[in-house]
């Protein structure tokens, strides 16, 4: 892994990635979900893709990793101690008291702690898909204006809508809505069939007609990769049915953020003063502990609470849901690139600056 | 700068009592890991399994025929898995099992938000709520099952049983003899307009 020795001057196309365009766009964009989510439908019957023994390991691997690879990265990358005391010394322990007051309560707040979970997940995947966007094209010398970068956040955060009215009309509204409306003979869910293909359609084209504008307008072009990570999250929620499109995007939006995560673990190791071990050693332990903690977080917390006399649904369900809004937090504090910041010094990196083409 | 980039200097007492909630915390968080490992290792025999899920504990319980002591955690599971139609499938087949009504109700209005235009679901949950006397939404659920599938004599018949039952009795014949309409020999709707709807 290449961790900051000056890199060659890449195409305006295809970007100034951090390790490889192959490893970039296959892990990073989303390149990779291409590829295997078409083959698997392919050779696999899709009930036998989601029966398979196989599918836990890659959740734990992929899954599970990455949200206890938020964690790990707030307690190793430097700094966060002094600039995030509350979020690194008490907002564990504040995660876990609130958890157990939900177990006690939870027929009758269980649903709104799953609904939170459910409805900020897709938001935080196209966040991500932004932030990564955005991120590359500072990197390969495409400085967006404010305009762009709004109108890319708006488009990037386009299947979170989706998901969105997908969710508050199926499920939440039968707890809200009075029963005579929900279910009168006025056929108002044509109209929400018709909003969500219209948002689905806009989430897929949108982002390419941006990249058109911004290299029509501005002469410079976002590298490929920015677009393709905004496109696969897209593609994740608009082209399979909702529990599909979620099982895909955790899994790929796990890889993307595994790879990610790593690069900046590493980056801030090697420049340490006292490193004496390699890029791949860093690598090998990031993972290793992110596998680990995912492990013990997942599938062996529900357990402790199953001790406690608490039953195995509402332990399991209730623990995936908060150490998922737990990880949402977390990475909102640990990505900031403020000026200071560690992770703006590994974006900045050998950054090609604008006009050396 | 931005507030979250620059460090922050806690004073010393609150540095302390943060430190002192992470070691609590800490403590709190490894105790329930080393008691759920044990806990797997006493009640199954094994580590927890790499599939984490609820799933197969209640498998287990079902076969082993504990239906009954199975219910609130399948009722908490239909509940709070609003989203995963086979935690309300699950319910269903357990609570018909048993003969439980009210979560009979519960298991079948959550598969009506994955599957809102199911006719038969429909009729269905008002036959069920029928029973229990909920007559303010069996008949939203009949009348709505009608809409669906106007040609179906059973459809009708259910919504005919639940205006009979709400005393809306013009209703209920006016339901019957659209049932026995489309289906001359259906026995429920000929017993209804004999008696006790023979004056409508």
């Amino acid at each position: 892994m290449d961790v900051g020795a000056p890199q060659k001057k890449s195409s305006d196309l295809t970007g100034r990635c951090f390790v490889h365009p192959f490893f970039d766009y296959l892990l990073i964009g989303g390149g990779l979900s291409l590829i295997v989510i078409p083959a698997l439908y392919w050779l696999f019957d899709r009930s036998t893709m989601f029966d398979s023994s196989i599918l836990p390991w890659f959740i734990l691997c992929s899954n599970s990793a990455h949200f206890a690879a938020s964690t790990v990265r707030l307690y190793t990358k430097p700094g966060t101690q002094k600039s995030l005391p509350f979020l690194t010394l008490v907002f564990p322990a504040v995660t876990l008291c609130v958890l157990t007051l939900c177990m006690l309560a939870s027929d009758w707040i269980g649903r709104y702690v799953q609904l939170i979970y459910l409805t900020w997940s897709p938001y935080h995947y196209a966040a991500q898909a932004y932030g990564l966007s955005v991120m590359y094209s500072v990197r390969s010398g495409c400085n967006l204006t404010k305009r762009q970068k709004r109108a890319l956040w708006w488009i990037a955060i386009l299947p979170f809508f989706k998901v969105l009215i997908i969710s508050l009309s199926k499920h939440a509204a039968s707890w809200t809505v009075p029963d005579h409306i929900l279910w009168s003979h006025v056929d108002w869910r044509i109209w929400i069939d018709w909003i969500l293909m219209i948002l689905g359609g806009l989430a897929l084209v949108l982002p390419i007609l941006l990249f058109g504008q911004i290299w029509r307008t501005t002469g410079r072009r976002m590298p490929l990769i920015s677009l393709l990570v905004i496109l696969t999250n897209a593609l994740w929620f608009v082209i399979f049915p909702l529990i599909d499109g979620f099982v895909w995007t955790t899994i790929f939006h796990g890889i993307q953020y595994l790879a990610i995560v790593m690069i900046f673990h590493v980056r801030d190791r090697m420049v340490l003063p006292s490193n004496k071990r390699s890029a791949a050693s860093h690598a090998v332990w990031f993972y290793g502990t992110s596998i680990l903690l995912g492990y013990a977080m997942f599938n062996c917390l529900p357990y402790g609470y199953q001790m406690l006399g608490f039953g195995a649904a509402k332990s399991v369900l209730l623990v995936i849901a908060a150490i998922n809004i737990h990880h949402f937090i977390v990475d909102g504090y640990i990505w900031k690139l403020g000026r200071g910041d560690v992770n703006r010094r590994v974006v900045e990196s050998s950054v090609v600056s604008a006009g050396q083409d | 700068m931005s507030r979250l980039s620059q460090p922050r200097r806690l004073a010393s007492p609150s540095r302390s009592r943060f430190s002192l909630v992470f070691l609590v915390g800490n403590l709190i968080f490894v105790l329930l890991l080393g008691g759920g490992v044990g806990y797997s290792l006493h009640a199954r025999g094994r580590l927890p399994d790499v599939r984490f899920g609820y799933v197969d504990s209640h498998r287990q319980l079902l076969e082993s025929g504990k239906q009954s002591e199975l219910m609130p955690d399948l009722r908490t599971a239909a509940l709070i898995n609003f989203d995963d139609a086979s935690a309300q499938l699950q319910l269903l087949s357990t609570a018909s099992l048993l003969n439980d009504s009210k979560n009979i109700a519960v298991a079948m209005r959550g598969l009506l938000s994955h599957t809102p235009d199911d006719a038969e679901l429909h009729a269905e949950l008002a036959a069920v709520l029928l029973s229990r006397a909920a007559l303010d939404e069996a008949p939203l659920h009949s009348s709505y099952a009608v809409k669906l599938i106007p040609s179906s004599a059973r459809l009708h018949s259910i919504h005919g049983a639940v205006m009979l039952a709400m005393g809306r009795n013009r209703e209920a014949a006016s339901a019957y003899r659209e049932a026995l309409r489309l289906a001359p020999g259906l026995e429920s709707a000929k017993q209804a307009l004999a008696y006790p709807l023979r004056d409508y």
